[in-house]
């Protein structure tokens, strides 16, 4: 049974929300307190798996207290829950929180924020993820550039002429940057010439996963063992997919985490290339003579898909949570609740329709749709809607001419 | 020496020049010339001088040197055979007579020493010709010499025979006859010649005088030609230095007085760059100074006004007690400011910043004014917009922490409420089944069935849990409701719009709203008291602008407490709100424990713009709002008290005018 806590200064806000999750008690412990000290004690005490707390307490506040969980209890899940709407705090605070939720909060937003982080948590500290990546051994290590650039953004003194010029020194990392940002992926009017508009435009953030996308294509060179073929497709599958996701309907806001997790949701598929190619050469073998999808045959050859081993990666490398799971359920987007057309199931919509064009390059009206993605259609009740997306995604696919994101 | 400066540099603007006295052409000016130059001048003129004369001296010394000589020359061996020819002549002469004796004598010793006489003076003779001979000169001279000694020769020959003939032989005949027939012709020859020599010898000696005479006439005649041109040359010489001189020294005169007019064009350039209005008030209040800018900005040039008064120059002063301000000014000692002097200028009313300073001028023993200001009326309205602004951006800052302060009751009123629904259904399910028992019980249709699913309905619907803690959803959801409506009323009090006029106030329920609104600014950091005295009485006042000071000085005192406890620091300070009711005036104390005020920041707190936060933590504007409100609207006043480490406590009193309303407003 999950362990959640919830800090928050306010004492009937605890209470209330205390009751509302009365009924969740069987499966979720649940303890209240009213400080950041008191946490920390009763973490102490007897670890949790989800700390909820408020941003502005007395004392210590939210985000200290998150700084201080985040060293000991690094695989602890946070969530802030704030009825502040500074910007400069939401900066600080996106760099130790896994989510950000604003008072009032409905409460089923709370509940399937709390579920969301929590399947996260289970699917990515299971027993079998933990062998692949025991396995793989060392993460290979960013170049210093990204690091440089992931500590600027973290500064909420950060401008964008310091994140544009350090990004600036890395020519091959910033032309890649600006190849993405002028893709039909952000839709943007003009074409962006210079890192500082894109950042300007998109936000330091933005940049930041950008770069990291081009880092993460960087570091994991497929072996030789792996046919070419094969990491060619991959690449052109990544780019075709984030075009699609680009398209599908969706507010600014998701679409630029859309477009990162589009871009990366198969990377998983190129840390197997690279670091275990004979498995991965396997699974390739066992899922043509199946005849099934890559990750089925990765789940029964190593209990967990690339989508999870990818997911587990970059969220160590510090992409946002919400592109964490885009990435992780992007074959089962099932497994967690949805409310809205989110990033999650834009991947998992645009990386399906990217699968039929190619396998049908004509386009893919009339197809008859796998049993088990009709059976996820419906329960994402966006069944109606599979026409309008797969025209979308024709029209997309012209506009998928970005050149190859390898590590020439 | 510096360069002079033409017309029309483009330091000078046009308007500068177009007031100097047009009379003063620039012709072209030669440079002055450097003190080496005149130095060199000067010297080779006096030199050539030098020379001159020393050449002229030189020729007048030789030619004296010339007659010198002459002089010598005559005066020496001219005159000396002169001499010597006469005494060989004498001497002649003398043995003559001698000879002429011997014969005419008888006595034979008388003859010997006659003879012996005659023959020293032969001798002497034979010495003065020898000497004669050493010292004659010219050919002519030698010749006549010779022709001397050739007659002596016979002559004395023949006298000697005479005299051989008287003396040894005694032929006194044939010696008177040789006397006769040689002697004497000889004599005559000899003598002759001497006489010749002499004339000779005095024609030299005239000749060399009058030679000598005219050496001198022409000496003399060049020396004064010399001395003439030498002084011509002198006069020349000095006439063309004494006039280069002059015009070096008028070429100086003339470069110092541009630059003294450059110096002064410069300083007038200066004074009507200045943007301000520069003004110069002698002690009469007459203008004597008027810069470029007073013209510009009183529409009056500098010609029209100087001289005349300030009160009378053209300036409409809008203030009725001008002329004695300005009197008043003249008899000030030090600099002081008056701002916001009204005036009307081009039909609109301005006003005038103005800073007067009186100046001493030790030279003429009087003390003049000088004016310097500006039109302040843009800078006022802006100052005025920017209070406006600050009140605006006060609010604003109070909007987060009020939207917060909002919030929090919003969620937990929602939770509980949903919290409600829930538990309403769970209790009506429960409801039902009790409904279907007692149906069952009265129709004696129980079972065991019927028994378990209710039992299960009750363990489900957890009773207990709802029957505790419904009522207390309840409680908090109202009390929730009314924090808000407090919140919300509060806002409405403090955002009050102000009126021109003042308007009595309850100053305790003023400060109350103002402590609700601003919760979210202290309640992290501090726990806020407040001690109102109930007697206070209701002090005419702008609420608005006294609820802005309130703030103020609640957000610094949180703001100092913070300071101090830092963000992981345990504990909380304390905010203590105080009013009091004096007999002059109401106080109201607010005392933080921050960590007070340092000592050398203490005299500067209320200055505008002053503050010691960082860039975007405060613009430094509340305490120098807070003292114009309370000492200038109010006639207030406002001061601190502090203790580095310990904390502040500022304090403000508002004067009342005594009467002690027994009714205070009721707050609507």
């Amino acid at each position: 049974m999950k362990r959640i806590l919830f800090v928050d200064d306010e004492s009937k806000i605890l209470d209330g929300i205390r009751r509302i999750l009365h009924a969740d008690r069987k499966r979720w412990e649940m303890e209240f307190v009213v400080s950041g000290e008191a946490a920390l004690q009763a973490c102490e005490a007897q670890p949790f798996d989800v700390v909820i707390t408020d941003m502005r307490m007395p004392g210590m506040d939210g985000v200290t207290l998150l700084g201080h969980l985040q060293d000991r209890y690094p695989s602890m899940a946070r969530i802030i829950l704030s009825g502040y709407s500074e910007v400069a705090l939401a900066t600080r605070a996106a760099h130790v929180a896994h989510r950000f939720l604003y008072k009032p909060c409905n409460i089923s937003e709370l509940q399937a924020a709390i579920e969301r982080v929590c399947t996260l948590q289970d699917l990515l500290c299971a027993q079998a993820i933990r062998e692949v990546i025991g396995t793989i051994g060392e993460l290979p290590s960013l170049s210093s550039t990204y690091n440089s650039l992931t500590q600027t953004v973290t500064n909420p003194n950060a401008s964008i002429a310091e994140v544009a010029g350090i990004l600036e020194h890395d020519i091959a990392m910033s032309a890649k940057v600006l190849q993405l940002v002028n893709s039909a992926f952000f839709g943007l009017a003009q074409k962006v010439t210079s890192v500082q508009s894109a950042a300007s435009y998109l936000g330091m953030e933005t940049i930041k996963n950008l770069a990291l996308v081009s880092e993460t294509f960087r570091v994991f060179v497929p072996d030789s063992r792996v046919p070419q073929s094969v990491c060619e497709s991959i690449q052109r599958h990544a780019q075709l997919t984030t075009a699609i996701a680009a398209a599908l309907p969706a507010d600014a806001k998701t679409r630029e985490v859309t477009v990162v997790s589009a871009l990366l949701h198969d990377i998983g598929k190129l840390v197997l290339a690279s670091k275990v190619p004979d498995r991965f050469c396997a699974m390739l073998a066992l899922a043509s003579e199946r005849g099934c999808e890559h990750f089925e045959a990765e789940e029964e050859l190593l209990g967990t898909s690339h989508a999870e081993i990818g997911a587990c990666l970059l969220g160590l490398w510090g992409i946002p949570n919400l592109a964490v799971e885009a990435i992780a359920h992007h074959h089962r987007p099932t497994r967690i609740p949805h409310s809205g057309f989110d990033s999650s199931i834009a991947v998992y919509v645009a990386d399906l329709l990217a699968h039929e064009l190619d396998a049908h390059p004509q386009g893919s009206t009339g197809i008859e749709l796998h049993e088990s993605h009709r059976t996820s259609f419906e329960a994402l009740g966006i069944l109606p809607r599979l026409a309008e997306f797969r025209q979308l995604a024709f029209a997309a696919q012209g506009k998928s001419r970005v050149p190859a994101m390898s590590s020439s | 020496m510096d360069e002079v400066s033409k017309t029309g540099d483009p330091l000078s603007p046009q308007d500068a020049l177009r007031d100097p006295d047009p009379s003063h052409s620039v012709p072209h000016r030669p440079r002055p010339l450097a003190s080496k130059q005149i130095a060199f001048r000067l010297g080779l003129a006096f030199s050539i001088l030098v020379g001159l004369l020393i050449v002229v001296g030189n020729l007048g010394l030789r030619r004296m040197d010339q007659i010198n000589d002459d002089l010598q020359d005559i005066m020496g061996s001219q005159w000396t055979r002169l001499r010597l020819s006469r005494e060989a002549l004498a001497y002649s002469n003398r043995n003559s007579r001698i000879t002429m004796q011997v014969f005419l004598l008888k006595d034979a010793g008388q003859i010997d020493s006659l003879l012996v006489a005659r023959a020293k003076n032969t001798r002497k003779i034979s010495t003065l010709v020898a000497e004669l001979e050493r010292l004659c000169r010219s050919d002519e001279e030698k010749r006549l010499l010779v022709a001397i000694k050739d007659a002596r020769g016979p002559y004395v020959g023949s006298y000697q025979r005479a005299l051989q003939l008287l003396v040894a032989e005694n032929k006194y005949d044939a010696a008177a006859a040789v006397m006769v027939q040689q002697t004497a012709p000889a004599l005559l020859k000899y003598h002759a010649a001497w006489d010749e020599f002499v004339r000779f010898q005095g024609d030299q000696l005239e000749l060399a005088a009058r030679q000598s005479k005219a050496r001198y006439a022409a000496a003399r005649r060049l020396a004064m030609l010399t001395i003439f041109i030498a002084v011509m040359a002198a006069g020349a010489i000095a006439l063309f230095v004494i006039k280069r001189m002059v015009r070096e020294i008028t070429t100086r005169l003339q470069a110092e007085k541009d630059a003294l007019r450059t110096a002064h064009l410069e300083a007038e350039v200066f004074i009507n760059a200045v943007p301000s209005i520069l003004i110069g008030l002698d002690q009469d209040a007459r203008i004597t100074r008027w810069n470029l800018t007073a013209s510009r900005t009183f529409g009056l040039p500098g010609p029209e006004v100087i001289g005349k008064q300030l009160t009378e120059c053209g300036i409409t002063w809008l203030r009725p007690s001008m002329l004695d301000e300005v009197r008043a000014w003249c008899s000030e000692h030090g600099s002081r400011r008056c701002d916001r002097v009204p005036c009307e200028i081009k039909n609109e009313t301005r006003l005038l910043g103005l800073t007067i300073t009186p100046i001493k001028m030790t030279d003429r023993n009087v003390t003049e004014l000088l004016i310097i200001g500006s039109d302040v009326t843009d800078r006022s309205s802006l100052e005025e917009q920017l209070r406006q602004a600050q009140k605006l951006e006060s609010v604003g800052q109070l909007a987060a922490g009020i939207a917060h302060e909002i919030n929090t009751p919003t969620q937990y009123i929602g939770d509980n409420v949903r919290f409600l629904k829930d538990a309403f259904q769970d209790l009506s399910l429960l409801l039902t089944n009790y409904e279907r028992l007692l149906a069952a019980v009265r129709g004696n249709t129980l079972s065991q069935e019927t028994l378990e699913q209710v039992a299960a309905a009750v363990e489900s619907a957890d009773t207990p849990y709802l029957i505790v803690e419904i009522p207390k959803a309840i409680e908090q959801t109202l009390e929730g409701v009314t924090r808000v409506s407090k919140l919300v009323s509060a806002m409405k009090e403090f955002s009050h719009p102000g009126t021109k006029e003042k308007t009595p106030v309850d100053l305790n329920h003023a400060i109350e709203s103002t402590v609700t609104v601003a919760r979210n600014e202290w309640k992290y950091v501090a726990d806020l008291e407040t001690e109102f005295d109930p007697s206070l009485p209701l002090i005419a006042c702008h609420v608005g602008e006294f609820n802005q000071v309130i703030l103020n000085l609640i957000v610094n005192a949180a703001h100092a407490i913070a300071d101090v406890v830092g963000k992981d620091g345990s504990g909380k300070g304390k905010i203590t709100v105080q009013t009091r009711n004096c007999p002059e005036y109401a106080e109201i104390r607010i005392h933080d424990t921050g960590s007070g005020i340092p000592e050398r920041v203490r005299t500067r707190i209320f200055d505008p713009f002053f503050t010691t936060k960082e860039i975007g933590k405060g613009t430094g504007q509340g305490l120098a709002i807070a003292r114009s409100v309370v000492v200038d609207k109010h006639k207030g006043s406002i001061h601190f008290e502090t203790e580095v480490e310990k904390g502040t406590t500022f304090i403000i009193r508002l004067p009342h005018d005594g009467k002690v309303l027994a009714a205070k407003a009721v707050s609507a």
